[in-house]
């Protein structure tokens, strides 16, 4: 069909390796899955400028992400266990010199498609599919006025996570990179007649620059020292050449490093997640939990040659991960707004992803990203729905018992779901996936990233805690709500038909609105959260037959074994069962560290993690189920208790105000930044402007001023020029004259 | 002349100008007067120095005094606020400017001077003067608005630099002379040419050159033309005598004829294109005089036509008509 | 620009003095044109530049020994007197339009 690249052609033929990937021209019509998406969001554009006042937008958005969903799901079948380089279309071919190695720059239109790749791009499609949907019914209050403007940001996210993910190169991971950031801009500032959103969305756009620059810098980086921004030839590069030790080498997976943390919110660049919750629901729920923010997740996963020869690039992943999971987890417990908790869980949650990362297990970061995607998209769903039932009303303490509340039973129920999987309750998905990364922590070959595993499971606790603290508070006790003030808001529905009539004895003194009726949610918004619901729960599936046949193994660690993100990567403790994941792992003897040989409190570190992990969530559930529901004014108590003493109020004050990291960097960061931005800008206002500009545009009036005497329309003003010129001129003339006479 | 020299005696009548214009009162008018006259002697004995002359000659004295006479008398038209006094001070320059033609042997162009000038000129100003004359106002002798120069430093600053470049030349005057035995000679040459196309005068002289020498001075007839010499200063004629002998007669530079005579002659026959053109300019000027100073009236066109029993021709008023239908 | 060379006959001081006299009588007349309102004192001074010019016809006259010169002072007594004639009448005219002699009066020559 296309010719593959020169160079591509050439690793090909060498191809041997399980990581050498073939072109597959035949699968061009794979381009399906970023094509549709593309395509969606140009007719919003469409629908945008003949100004549709219908639902059109989201049935097109949906159609087109259900299609991209069925396009991932016939690739799964089609490729194999090698990776597949699929080329679209020819894009930049440059050669100069002798076109050798470091004498061209190819960067074509190609799908690189491995297990990694599908399976990211499923719960992509997948929950991108299901969102959608809901949001259909959830912004239907804007229908006529963002709805088009909505959708068509969803699509272009859509089509830019697609070329993230999916891209053939780094280059097309570049721009799927800068896509998403734009998409989630866009979405961020939704209600852009809000200052907070607007005001976050800038903050998004900007400390993703900070990381994006990481990026760009890896990318140029990159090409300096292998040559290539191809993957496929990448990999070969890199396998030629493991570890240089140039610094340049050495700095790349620094510098990638820096780029996943700004787009998946870690230390120190986590500060714009919690404030993107300004956007609308859904794109909290899709962009701002399961997807765009795993991107740095897929990045490392993606880059893993990479960093597998730089242990120390590892460790810091690790600690950062582990640090950012305990400190989100810490700000999360003593949040009041549910999606801000939601969102530092979220923060929490990819921090023990790169806890993963850094620890070696990429199979275990993955997975969680997986399971993750679905409870947390659960999680907002569901948060989303009472949101919108209740004119915008997110505060935890000003809702209570809607588990009672007709028309919220269901939501009710999937969100306290979502709440056992977001604490890892034992044997729900979670429980596995974070099972699986603090093993490795306890077991890693690198004993510096040890104690990560301990402060691993206070998380666990900390977490159980706090998602509880939530679900207790708002779906059990009494009932006793009061609604937002969003009742002509975005989020208020007044010809929206009223799911409830009932409204409780104990309503708010929002007399001023009439009777307050929450509303419950209709199908469009019922069906997506019950289908996630099921995502969340057959998440756990591949660990739920692994545990009943040992010998089966685990089928989201064949996948991402069959990857780059194995390359190097140590076959684990289950090497000996996982035939299929230690075939797929680049050759190498002693990487087989089993974890018979970490003994953890005199276990076996499996059983270990396990007993103390159920440990930590059954105990955090129980404070919270003490706290917040036996005895709500215990927690009260405690507070004052806590701020009562100078020794522990810090404790109290520091977690609700976010422990000062925003007015930190305020004090740290901006400020100096304005003042030099201050002293530029009267450098150039005084000295450029009014100084060099101003004052040679000034020179002609001051000569002009100079003279004006002279025209004022008197005869003898001209005639003062005219004796003047012809008495310079000959004395000029003269002067000449005499030169030449003498 | 030196240059620097030059130009600082320049600088020196200059700022005595400048305060002369600025009418300061009293001493300051006195120190100024001191300072603009020192400048302009400076100059003055820098201009007879340059010539290379020595010794005292008193049409030298002469000629000062007037070049003199004729500056101060210029400055006070200038800086004189009563315009009949700037008038009669023109005239002062106007009878200096006539001495030193006298001294430099215009004789005739120093009578037209003083009668076309003082006489005519001048006192056509005066008759103007006293058409427009606005009456002094309670401030002084003089009308307000002449009272102050206007911008006296910017107009002393155009004038004496023109002086400065104007005087160099006249320091390089000598420089660039000819000899001045064959400016002499070219010279001679052609007052003698100019003599030849006056007979009667030649014959005059002649005659009065043979009585000189004790020839008979009747009844001689020419026996051939008039032979200038070599160095121009004297013109041979032969004449046969009534007793038909042969004479070479000689003229010399005093037979020449005088300075009236010559220019007369030279105006008609060598410029008589411009003498035409001169009588045409007067007329000109005069008929241009006379449209000029007719009473003009303040009539529209319009009126004109309706004061002279015509009828209007309404222009404006049809063309405002056709805008509102 | 150099010292004279003494080498050089002696000029005639009175060319020297009279060539000086009329520059300065049209330096002066300049002046006076540029800084006088009085509009009859200006043509006075257009005057006193005439005056200058003939002078230096006379005085370059005698040096070269040539009647042009004086023929030319002629010329200029011609144009003299014509300009005077419709200069006066102007300012007559200009007078009994504004009923002042002042030049200031007139200012339409300037832009606003």
């Amino acid at each position: 069909m296309i010719a593959a690249p020169a160079m591509l052609s050439s690793v090909l033929a060498l191809a041997e390796g399980p990581l050498d990937a073939h072109a597959a021209p035949e699968l061009r019509w794979a381009g399906l899955a970023l094509l549709l998406p593309l395509v969606s969001g140009v007719l919003c554009l469409f629908c945008g400028w003949m100004k549709v006042r219908s639902k059109l937008p989201a049935a097109l958005t949906i159609a087109a992400l259900g299609g991209a969903f069925a396009t991932i799901l016939r690739l799964q079948g089609a490729v194999g266990e090698t990776p597949v380089v699929i080329n679209l279309f020819d894009w930049i071919s440059w050669t100069w010199g002798d076109g050798s190695r470091f004498h061209g720059f190819t960067a074509n239109v190609d799908l690189y498609i491995d297990r990694l790749t599908i399976f990211w791009m499923l719960f992509v499609t997948g929950l991108g599919t299901l969102i959608a949907l809901y949001a259909s019914e959830y912004m239907e209050s804007d229908v006529g006025k963002g709805y088009t403007r909505f959708f068509g940001a969803v699509s272009i996210f859509l089509f830019a996570m697609g070329c993230l993910v999916m891209g053939g190169n780094l280059v097309m991971l570049y721009l799927g990179w800068e896509g998403v950031g734009l998409a989630s801009y866009l979405l961020i500032g939704y209600y852009f007649t809000k200052p907070e959103a607007v005001a976050a969305a800038k903050k998004a756009f900007i400390v993703n620059r900070i990381g994006d620059l990481g990026l760009a810098l890896a990318l140029f980086l990159i090409w300096q020292c292998y040559g290539t921004v191809e993957y496929a030839a990448l990999w070969k590069a890199i396998e030629a050449a493991p570890a240089s030790s140039e610094w340049t080498a050495q700095a790349i997976p620094w510098l990638l490093m820096l780029g996943a943390f700004g787009k998946s919110a870690q230390l120190p660049l986590y500060v714009w997640l919690p404030d993107a919750m300004e956007g609308p629901t859904p794109v909290s729920a899709l962009i701002h939990a399961a997807t765009m923010v795993t991107a740095g997740v897929y990045l490392i996963a993606r880059m893993f040659p990479l960093f597998i020869v730089n242990p120390d690039a590892l460790a810091a992943v690790a600690w950062v991960g582990g640090l950012t999971a305990l400190l989100a987890a810490t700000i999360g417990m003593a949040q009041y707004d549910m999606k801000r908790i939601w969102a530092y869980s979220t923060i929490s949650q990819l921090g023990y992803m790169f806890l993963g990362l850094g620890v070696g297990t990429t199979f275990g970061a993955s997975y969680h990203v997986f399971t993750h995607a679905f409870f947390k998209a659960l999680l907002f769903l569901t948060a989303g729905a009472v949101m919108h039932g209740f004119a915008g009303q997110l505060d935890i303490r000003k809702l209570s018992g809607l588990l009672k509340v007709p028309g919220f039973r269901l939501v009710s129920l999937l969100a306290v779901l979502g709440c056992f999987w977001l604490a890892a309750f034992p044997f729900t998905a979670a429980f596995f996936s974070k099972d699986e990364i603090l093993v490795s922590a306890f077991t890693a070959k690198d004993e510096r990233v040890h104690v990560l595993g301990w402060i691993g499971l206070v998380v666990a606790a900390l977490t159980a805690y706090y998602t509880f603290r939530v679900g207790f508070r708002v779906f059990f006790g009494p009932v006793k709500y009061e609604p937002g003030d969003e009742h002509h808001g975005h989020d208020g529905h007044d010809d929206h038909a009223h799911g409830s009539h009932g409204a409780s004895a104990a309503h708010g003194g929002h007399g001023h609105h009439g009777e307050f009726h929450p509303h419950g949610p209709r199908w469009a918004i019922r069906v997506p959260l019950v289908l996630i619901a099921v995502g969340a729960i057959l998440a756990g599936w591949p660990s739920y037959r692994t545990m009943l046949n040992h010998d089966e193994p685990n089928w989201v660690k064949t996948q991402i074994a069959q990857s780059s993100a194995y390359q190097g990567v140590a076959a684990d403790s289950h090497g000996s069962h996982d035939d299929h994941a230690a075939a797929a792992t680049a050759a190498g003897a002693d990487q087989a560290h089993a974890d018979h040989g970490h003994l953890v409190l005199g276990m076996d570190a499996h059983t270990a993690v396990g007993r103390l992990g159920s440990l930590a969530c059954i105990a955090g559930i129980l404070v919270s189920l003490y706290l917040h529901l036996i005895n709500r004014g215990a927690a009260d108590a405690l507070r004052r208790t806590l701020m009562g003493s100078i020794a522990t109020r810090w404790i109290v004050v520091g977690a609700e105000r976010k422990w000062l990291v925003d007015e930190f960097y305020d004090w740290v960061i901006r400020l100096p930044l304005r003042v030099i931005a201050n002293i530029l800008g009267a450098i150039d206002d005084l000295l450029l402007d009014a100084g060099i500009v101003n004052g040679i545009g000034a020179l002609p009036a001051a000569f002009g001023r100079l003279f004006r005497p002279l025209y004022g329309g008197v005869v003898q003003g001209y005639a003062v020029t005219m004796a003047g010129g012809v008495a310079l001129v000959a004395a000029w003339v003269i002067w000449i004259w005499l030169r030449g006479a003498n | 002349m030196i240059p620097p020299l030059l130009y600082a005696a320049s600088a020196i009548c200059a700022v005595g100008l400048f305060l002369l214009l600025r009418q300061p009162t009293g001493k300051a008018r006195l120190g100024a007067t001191i300072l603009g006259l020192a400048g302009l002697a400076w100059l003055l004995v820098q201009g007879v120095q340059a010539s290379g002359a020595v010794g005292f000659d008193p049409q030298v004295a002469l000629m000062s005094l007037a070049v003199a006479m004729a500056t101060a008398a210029a400055v006070r038209v200038i800086t004189t606020t009563r315009p009949v006094f700037a008038a009669l001070y023109f005239v002062l320059v106007v009878v200096a400017g006539a001495v030193a033609y006298l001294v430099m042997g215009a004789e005739f162009m120093a009578f037209s001077l003083i009668i076309v000038y003082a006489g005519a000129i001048l006192i056509t100003y005066m008759f103007v003067l006293m058409l427009a004359q606005q009456a002094p106002d309670a401030g002084g002798p003089s009308v307000a608005y002449d009272r102050v120069a206007r911008e006296p430093a910017a107009a002393v600053l155009c004038g004496f630099v023109l002086l400065a470049a104007l005087a160099s030349v006249v320091g390089d005057v000598r420089v660039n002379q000819q000899p001045a035995a064959m400016t002499e000679a070219r010279a001679n040459a052609a007052a003698w040419n100019r003599m030849r196309g006056m007979p009667e005068l030649v014959q005059e002289r002649i005659t009065a050159e043979l009585a000189a020498a004790g020839k008979d001075p009747m009844g001689w007839s020419p026996a051939g033309g008039l032979e200038v010499a070599q160095d121009g200063r004297t013109a041979m004629m032969p004449v046969t005598l009534a007793d038909g002998t042969r004479h070479e007669t000689v003229l010399k530079a005093a037979d020449l004829p005088v300075n009236s005579t010559s220019l007369g002659w030279e105006l008609v026959t060598s410029y008589p294109g411009s003498l035409e053109l001169a009588g045409v300019i007067l007329l000109m000027a005069m008929l241009g005089a006379v449209v000029l100073a007719r009473r003009q009236t303040d009539m529209a066109e319009d009126d004109r036509r309706a004061a002279a029993g015509l009828s209007r021709t309404n222009v404006e008023d049809a063309d405002l008509a056709g805008d509102r239908a | 620009m150099n010292p004279i060379d003494p080498q050089l006959p002696p000029g005639d001081p009175l060319v020297m003095l009279g060539l000086l006299a009329s520059a300065i009588l049209f330096a002066v007349g300049i002046v006076g044109f540029l800084s006088r309102r009085n509009m009859i004192t200006m043509f006075l001074c257009t005057e006193l530049m005439f005056q200058g010019a003939g002078l230096a016809m006379i005085s370059y006259g005698r040096q070269h020994m040539d009647l042009s010169g004086q023929v030319f002072v002629i010329f200029i007594l011609t144009v003299a007197a014509a300009e005077a004639a419709l200069a006066l009448g102007l300012v007559v005219l200009l007078y009994r339009r504004k009923e002042t002699l002042s030049a200031e009066a007139w200012k339409e020559l300037a832009e606003s």
